[in-house]
């Protein structure tokens, strides 16, 4: 019986086809997209590398170079807009009355803000949707992670870690959903009514609401992480007791036997500890890959609207092309914190790999 | 969520009704008067969820 035979048998028993059809569906059209655990686990025994970095990184540029000619669309509408706020308020003194050339500045500047709005609110909704699928991915996995934990002996790493993360993940998912996007959506909205008045009303206002989410999300990352980690620290010296225990009672109490089951028992621990590593390459792989496809359309955005302030910085008025510049800002914020939320998740799934491993418990 | 909304749409609706209002306005003395008490206004709207809080 060798490792291979284990390896094989422990896959076979175990029901991984919602994993992989979530990997499927993240990584359509890229890279990833046929990506399996028995797959990663025979690349790792033959030292095969998983990845394959210089497509990756083609891939991606490639897909941000589409997402800002997708939008650069609103850019030129944008820009158009403010071309005609420019004329409105050079040729003011040929309309007689500074009113009528007043109320088209204004009513131009509602317009920019209609275009921008919209669009910024199918960001807020790729943003959303990407929260929730990785939270999804998450809770898809750790049922997956957690018994294999279990029986390679991190008992009490497994019953406490469990809730743990569960929780933490689902508490991320609610805050996120219902307090931070919200704010920075928010505070892009106040932006953008800010732009229609000459004065300064609700500035401040909107920096501080961007400022509230992202110390929000700072605040949930450190303790949610924090407390995973140090958990798994703890637990996975409790489970090495055991263990080890185990092991030794078995090598010492059985005659003659006793020394190849405790050398079997430990290359079986290893096999199981070898998929779970791959199960987990296959989450944080599914979570990135979630996580790509947003973050590079927010960050096109985001670059789409500061090209066009600086495009509308010498035709329009100084505070269009403040707010247009603003706007661009709280795109990029919510790029990083989407990029901070997978952090956080990487963690989770980086401290379940990270306990037991090949060493057995040391 | 429901009174964030409708805080967000009050805000929104008042700074250009204020804003339009102000275009529209005939040169008057009283001009300056009526700015004052429209940023009264805007301030009481932004207030309006501490004042929601306290009452709580």
């Amino acid at each position: 019986m060798d490792y291979e035979t284990i390896i094989h048998d422990q896959l076979s028993s175990m029901d991984l086809s919602e994993l992989e059809e979530l990997t499927r569906d993240a990584g359509a059209g890229s890279t990833f997209e046929d990506v399996t655990v028995a797959q990663i686990v025979d690349d790792l025994l033959k030292g095969r590398p998983i990845f394959d970095s210089d497509r990756i990184l083609d891939d991606l540029m490639q897909l941000f170079i589409m997402e800002v000619k997708s939008s650069v669309l609103l850019g030129c509408e944008i820009l158009t807009v403010c071309i005609v706020i420019g004329l409105l308020t050079n040729f003011s003194g040929s309309f007689g009355k500074s009113t009528v050339s007043s109320l088209g500045t204004v009513i131009c500047s509602f317009v920019v803000i209609a275009l921008c709005i919209g669009s910024f609110y199918q960001t807020y909704g790729y943003c959303c949707d990407a929260v929730n699928t990785m939270s999804s991915t998450m809770l898809i996995l750790l049922p997956v992670m957690i018994p294999l934990l279990v029986s390679m002996g991190g008992i009490s790493s497994g019953s406490i870690l469990d809730p743990v993360i569960m929780g933490a993940v689902t508490g991320f998912d609610f805050i996120m959903q219902h307090i931070v996007l919200p704010l920075v959506f928010l505070s892009a909205i106040f932006v953008m009514i800010n732009s229609i008045t000459e004065k300064d009303y609700i500035s401040k206002l909107s920096v501080f609401l961007r400022r509230c989410a992202l110390f929000t999300v700072g605040l949930c990352i450190t303790i949610f992480s924090g407390i995973t980690a140090v958990q798994g620290l703890i637990t996975k010296s409790a489970d090495g007791i055991l263990i080890n225990t185990a092991r030794f009672s078995i090598d010492n109490f059985v005659p003659i036997i006793g020394g190849f089951a405790a050398d079997s028992l430990e290359m079986v621990i290893s096999c199981i500890g070898l998929i779970k590593n791959a199960v987990g390459i296959i989450g944080i792989i599914a979570v990135i890959t979630v996580i790509a496809m947003p973050v590079i359309k927010v960050a096109a955005i985001a670059v789409i609207y500061k090209i066009t302030a600086i495009a509308a910085e010498p035709v329009a008025s100084k505070n269009i092309s403040d707010s247009l510049s603003e706007i661009g800002n709280a795109a990029v914020t919510m790029a990083v914190i989407l990029a901070a939320a997978a952090m956080m998740f990487l963690v989770f799934i980086t401290v379940l790999m990270g306990i037991g491993g090949g060493s057995l418990w040391k | 969520m429901e009174i964030v909304k409708q805080w967000v749409s009050n805000l929104f609706i008042i700074i250009s009704a204020v804003t339009f209002i102000e275009i529209l306005l005939p040169d008057s003395s009283m001009g300056k008067y009526l700015k004052f008490v429209f940023s009264l206004v805007i301030m009481a709207t932004i207030l309006y969820p501490v004042i929601y809080l306290v009452q709580e």
